[in-house]
């Protein structure tokens, strides 16, 4: 079936403005179409990684636009096309042969961007730019399989748009064109194609128009060869819904469609459908907690607590600004504790360096677990409340100022192990869900400052830690040049025989002092991946993140046969002077060390006269240069780090709650809280306790309200006093508001028809001129005359009259006004209205003087 | 009075939802959260499809503007209104899709028009005109009137019926009576015509007037009126009891073959077409001289009698009987012939024939005026002398009428497509049950 092939094109109109509305709104479609293309071989070039297929897309659209829609020098036929098609299905399977290890979907992408090529050189018809459209959304459905980037999403944001705009201008072109090509067909052909259309008087209706769509009719009319009229009696339209007749219609018809509405319904196009993706996406029920990784894409790697260690990440890790906790310290009264510097929340413990820059915690079965509330009394009067709100996690690890102890009131059943300190629920197999509130002592602060000895809890457990958190030899052995290190800042400081503690802050100031260290969260792809990646970081490059940080102090420890482990929790956090709690994020996310310190090699300026610390204690020490990203932040502009962080953030909402929003995370953060609301709102609604509740605020309140006074009145008396003088005038102005809210309805209802006013107060103006015209001249209007008739009737009366001369043109004015409105349909300006009612009241003057006189 | 909005999916709008299946498919299955956000977005212009598209048709009044005939083949300007009585949304990109169908003609035909409305603010009315060149005279129902939009992309296609109908009439084609005519007519009333001396049209009452044409005597104009609309008028009077004319037209046959469909016109659809255009030129040609009586008697599917004062209003009741009539076929069954060849009760009684009165009877074949006339009425025996008969299957027609334009091709293929289906449209397939009335001026 032959389709109609769009309009005619001479090639002599490159320019928009000079070509007529419909061509005009084809080749915006042209242009739309071409952009269509770029932006969805783009989306799958940024998939494949492959920008030439981009670069390829965008010279061939341009070409396209150029060579074949505008000048019409080369439009590939249907052979030539079928040939070209058969083609690229040939490509396609060399190169499935060829890589056979590739994706399918790559092999996929490269048909689709090779068939949308061919179709950009074809003469547009609607079946091609159907297939423009489905062939691009195919292209971002394969790109959306491929890549999982930000860039990708910010760009289907503006493909989308593109797409609204091809798919709205399309059916412009598509519902206009029929009804203006018949009324251009010439009337021969017009008669072949349908024996009762009317052909002379649609060109006579188009003539009409005025002497420009005249011209522009007769130009076009002009300009259609025999061939094109041809394709249209096959037009698939004209032939399935056999219509008879068509309408005429002028081509500026089109520009009704095409106005400042087009862009408002596209907007709102464009806002509803985000509005109704992300319902869509947030809503749809997830089955799984594992998403789609991409196929080739790596994951962002984010600055966060984990429960184990992989120095294995390199680039840029991002930081997270997904909340953690909210923690707030209190004194055993309930008032608020400050703190000095930044709390230490302790979570896992990494004893185990496994090589390779991996940190593990210990196995489960030597670990001794002790029920929280089970534990022997502390020191009250030192004790600071921790109230912690852990928000929903992948982990099962509590956090908390250690040492903790519990407190009454806490109902939460947690347990300690006793070698780690590490804090988990009773069941210590089962992860908390959803948000976990639980309450805890610590002794950990001392005058608003957090010790930095943790006593250890027995002596089986520094007996374990000989054991396991030293390995000496071992480190000695795989970390020999990390231990040359330890060794020549012992040695050069001489401490060859000093204390486990001044050896060890002997180490944590060799990485806060020395200046050699750099703290930095992007992480350079040169290391060199055959060395360990401690050892690399304190021999080569030196600079990292804290886990690098920790990871070599705890080694360079161990290497000096002072046990130590590494800790990951959280450090700091957002505090809120106002509610005087913490704010913790992922991004607060810290590693630290913890070196044994035996009871006797303990200062003795460092124990605590409350707590004589028998069993040694564990030394918290941070060696994280507190500079943070010093590196980039040298070499950037503020402006640039701004944005990057925006970016940074942007890239972090992205990656956890579109592209990480699984079964798991779906229940936590929308099926959950949601769940949660709607039974709060329920029971705030029908439990009693809750009605009770309020009535109890409410006496309260009246209570508070009868005992506050001001100059020696009760509130309550003034506010009721208030109410009743309210009540008392809004009573007698009832009226009055009745007035002004109806006034203001039939305002509100009134503004659409202000223009209707404006046509009837024309009618009432020739009405007016008909009642002078009869009181002064007896010249009534008959019913078989016309106002214009009238008019002339009433122009040659006044004539007559010397005194009415000058106004006899008015007759005729008002009743072309009146044609206009009552015929024409179209009100008229008011400038004109207010000359006729003008030059009516001074006929009305002279009706009324000659009157006067007799 | 509108039914309830449908919308539907159009059949180009299905690669769009197998597209969109592949993404809701490939999305559920492999979890692809971009997926689910593409399957989403390509959601959203279905959505926003259905909402603009209720919006649109929502309420919508219309009003159709017909005239009440039209000659065949003359252009008929048909003007839709639509009313918008919304106060929030305007209407866009309405197509009215209106329907014809010519319910008297045995090829009931129908057909289509369609218009386009682009846009009706809200509480405005909205104006969208077709024309339609009619080949087939009857009378035509026009509706129900659809209005469809796929506004805003054209995914989705919502459609409203409207379901109040109007009608139209068309007359038969008016032809050109030749100088054959004159000599014809002339000879068949040699030795007939009245002695008496005609009167002036001005001896009438006065009817009303009309616009001056060709031919009009100087003495009719009216030059008062004339004066005041700046173009001739002349004067029309009634009552002309004088040079009165009968039109008796017979277009049914003997059919030979009762009861079965092989039964064949002894004239094509052409013929028939001619004669009936013959008859409506020479009612219109004598109306417009707006002297004398009129009296048009015909037999065919429909038996009525016009009769009236040559006038405007006659002629177009006469024009309207035309445009409706049909060769039928008379049963010869020995039961039936008695009934169906006597003069109709149906039929008014044949007024009384002066002596000036021109008399034409035309047939297929030759005029039986034993159908037409009671032979005990002695009133009616001079019908037979004095009347002008033209039998039409002789090919007499040709000499003293000429008529354009009357194209029976798109009948044909109706025809070419009803023979497919089994029954000729040749044959008149309602044979008895020729309702009859009578329309007395």
């Amino acid at each position: 079936m032959k389709q109609y092939e769009g309009l005619p094109n001479t090639g002599s109109e490159n320019n928009l403005a000079e070509l007529s509305p419909l061509q005009r709104t084809e080749r915006l479609l042209q242009i739309n179409m071409a952009v269509l293309v770029i932006l969805a071989t783009s989306l799958l070039a940024m998939g494949q990684q492959n920008i030439i297929y981009a670069v390829i897309a965008i010279v061939a659209s341009l070409i396209a636009i150029v060579v074949t829609d505008i000048k019409g020098y080369f439009r590939l036929s249907p052979d030539a096309t079928t040939f070209a098609a058969v083609f690229a299905c040939v490509i396609l399977v060399v190169q499935v042969i060829r890589n056979a290890e590739q994706s399918q979907l790559l092999n996929v992408a490269n048909i689709l961007i090779y068939l949308e090529i061919i179709l950009l050189f074809q003469k547009k018809r609607d079946r091609t730019y159907w297939s423009l459209i489905a062939l691009s959304l195919l292209q971002v459905i394969v790109a959306a399989a491929l890549n999982l980037g930000l860039m990708f999403g910010l760009l289907l944001g503006v493909y989308v748009i593109a797409a609204f705009s091809a798919l709205m201008l399309f059916f412009v072109l598509r519902e206009t064109r029929p009804f203006i090509q018949h009324s251009m067909m010439p009337s021969g052909r017009r008669s072949a194609t349908n024996r009762l259309a009317a052909s002379d008087l649609t060109t006579q209706g188009l003539a009409g128009q005025g002497s420009a769509a005249e011209n522009q009719a007769l130009r076009m009319l002009n300009d259609f060869d025999a061939s094109s009229w041809q394709d249209e009696l096959d037009d698939d339209v004209t032939r399935r819904a056999r219509v008879d007749f068509w309408s005429s219609m002028p081509e500026t018809t089109v520009n009704q469609l095409l106005n400042r509405s087009f862009l408002r319904r596209l907007a709102r196009m464009v806002l509803t459908t985000g509005v109704a993706t992300i319902l869509i996406f947030f809503a749809l029920p997830r089955f799984s907690n594992t998403a789609w990784k991409g196929a080739r894409q790596e994951s962002v790697a984010t600055v966060g607590f984990t429960e184990e260690v992989r120095l294995d990440a390199i680039g840029r890790i991002l930081e997270s600004p997904e909340q953690v906790m909210r923690v707030e310290f209190s004194d055993l009264h309930g008032r608020p504790y400050s703190i000095d510097g930044e709390p230490y929340f302790r979570g896992t413990v990494l004893p185990e360096y496994k090589g390779g820059g991996v940190w593990k915690q210990a196995s489960r079965n030597t670990s001794t677990f002790k029920r929280l509330n089970t534990q022997r009394s502390f020191d009250l009067a030192s004790t600071v409340l921790q109230n912690i709100i852990l928000q929903p996690g992948s982990h099962s690890v509590l956090f908390n100022v250690t040492p903790c102890h519990y407190v009454s009131g806490s109902d939460t059943d947690l347990q300690l192990n006793i070698g780690t300190g590490q804090l988990t629920l009773a069941d210590h197999n089962s992860r908390p869900q959803g948000v976990l509130r639980y309450r805890l002592g610590t002794t950990g602060f001392r005058n608003g400052w957090q010790r930095d000895l943790i006593p250890a809890r027995s002596t089986r457990a520094s007996r374990d830690i000989t054991q396991r958190d030293v390995k000496q030899g071992v480190v000695r052995n795989q970390n020999a040049a990390l231990s040359n290190v330890a060794d020549q800042v012992i040695q050069s400081n001489g401490l060859q025989n000093a204390s486990a503690f001044d050896k060890a802050k002997a180490l944590e100031n060799h990485f806060l002092r020395s200046g050699e260290y750099k703290y930095s969260l992007e992480i350079n792809q040169s290391r060199n991946r055959n060395v360990d990646p401690i050892d690399d970081f304190v021999v080569n490059h030196k600079t990292g993140h804290c886990e690098y940080f920790a990871g070599a102090l705890t080694l360079m420890l161990r290497s000096q046969g002072i046990p130590a482990r590494m800790v990951v929790g959280y450090k700091g956090g957002e505090f809120n002077a106002v509610g005087n709690f913490y704010i913790v994020r992922q991004l607060h996310a810290h590693a630290w060390v913890e070196a044994y310190v035996p009871h006797d090699e303990i200062p003795t300026d460092e124990i605590d006269t409350a707590e004589s610390l028998p069993e040694g204690a564990w030394l918290r020490l941070d060696p994280t240069v507190d500079t943070l990203d010093v590196v980039m932040s040298e070499s950037r502009l503020p402006i640039v780090t701004t944005i990057t962080e925006f970016f940074d953030y942007c890239r972090v909402l992205w990656d956890d709650y579109v592209l990480g929003l699984n079964a798991a995370r779906q229940r936590q953060a929308i099926y959950r809280p949601l769940g949660q609301a709607v039974m709060k709102v329920g029971r705030s609604l029908f439990s009693p306790t809750s009605w009770r509740a309020r009535w109890a605020n409410f006496l309260e309140l009246l209570e508070t309200l009868l005992n506050r006074k001001l100059f020696g009145v009760p509130w309550l008396a003034i506010i009721a006093v208030g109410c009743l003088a309210m009540a008392t005038v809004l009573y007698h102005r009832r009226h009055w508001i009745g007035r002004q809210s109806q006034q203001l309805l039939r305002n509100i209802r009134s503004a659409g028809q202000r223009s209707k006013q404006r046509s009837d107060r024309s009618l009432a103006a020739f009405h007016q001129l008909e009642l002078i015209l009869k009181n002064g001249f007896q010249l009534e209007r008959s019913e078989q005359q016309t106002p214009l008739e009238y008019s002339a009737a009433a122009a040659a009366r006044l004539a007559e009259d010397e005194q009415f001369a000058p106004l006899r043109d008015l007759p005729r004015q008002v009743a072309e006004a009146f044609c206009q409105v009552r015929y024409g349909n179209t009100p008229i300006n008011p400038d004109q209205h207010h000359q006729l009612l003008e030059a009516i009241k001074r006929l009305d003057a002279a009706v009324a003087m000659r009157v006067a006189q007799g | 009075m509108a039914q309830r909005i449908r919308i539907a999916i159009p059949k180009t709008t299905m690669t769009y939802i197998v597209i969109l299946a592949v993404a809701v498919v490939g999305a559920v299955m492999r979890e692809i959260n971009l997926l689910i956000i593409l399957a989403g977005m390509m959601s959203g212009p279905l959505l926003i499809s259905r909402a603009m598209i209720r919006s649109t048709l929502r309420d919508l009044k219309v009003k159709r503007k017909v005239p009440r005939s039209v000659f065949l083949g003359a252009p008929c300007r048909i003007e839709v209104s639509i009313e918008n009585p919304r106060r929030r949304t305007d209407s866009w990109a309405l197509v009215i899709e209106d329907q014809l169908q010519n319910t008297t003609h045995r090829r009931r035909e129908k057909r289509s028009a369609r218009a386009f409305l682009p846009h009706v603010a809200r509480g405005q009315t909205g104006t969208a005109r077709y024309e339609a060149r009619l080949w087939t005279r009857g009378r035509y129902h026009l509706g129900p009137l659809q209005l469809t939009t796929k506004v805003p992309v054209g995914l989705l296609q919502g459609r409203c019926q409207f379901l109040h109908r109007d009608e139209v009439v068309v007359y038969p084609k008016l032809g050109e009576l030749l100088e054959g005519w004159s000599t014809f007519s002339r000879f068949e009333h040699t030795g007939k015509q009245s002695s008496r001396r005609r009167q002036g049209p001005v001896s009438g009452d006065f009817y009303g007037l009309r616009d001056w044409r060709s031919g009009d005597n100087r003495r009719w104009i009216h030059w008062r009126s004339s004066a005041k609309r700046n173009q001739l008028v002349v004067r029309q009077y009634e009552q002309q009891q004088n040079h009165d004319l009968m039109l008796l037209l017979d277009l049914t046959w003997p059919d030979d073959a009762p009861g079965r469909s092989n039964s064949k016109t002894p004239v094509d659809d052409l013929t028939v077409e001619r004669t009936i255009s013959f008859v409506a030129t020479l009612v219109a040609q004598h109306c417009s001289r707006g002297a004398g009586q009129l009296t048009l008697c015909v037999d065919g599917n429909h038996r009525l009698q016009v009769r009236g004062p040559a006038s405007t209003g006659v002629m177009n009741d006469a024009l309207e009987v035309l445009a409706e009539l049909d060769v039928q076929a008379r049963t010869q069954t020995p039961d039936q012939v008695d009934a169906q060849d006597l003069p109709s009760t149906d039929f008014s009684k044949l007024p009384p024939l002066a002596g000036e009165d021109h008399v034409i009877a035309v047939s297929i074949g030759r005029f039986d005026w034993n159908r037409w006339i009671d032979p005990r009425d002695p009133t009616s025996s001079n019908y037979p002398s004095q009347a002008i008969a033209v039998d039409v299957t002789d090919g007499s027609l040709d000499r003293f009428f000429h008529v354009e334009g009357i194209d029976l091709s798109p009948q044909t293929d109706v025809a070419t497509q009803n023979e497919r289906n089994g029954s000729s449209p040749l044959v008149a397939t309602t044979p008895s049950n020729t309702s009859s009335r009578g329309v007395e001026r």
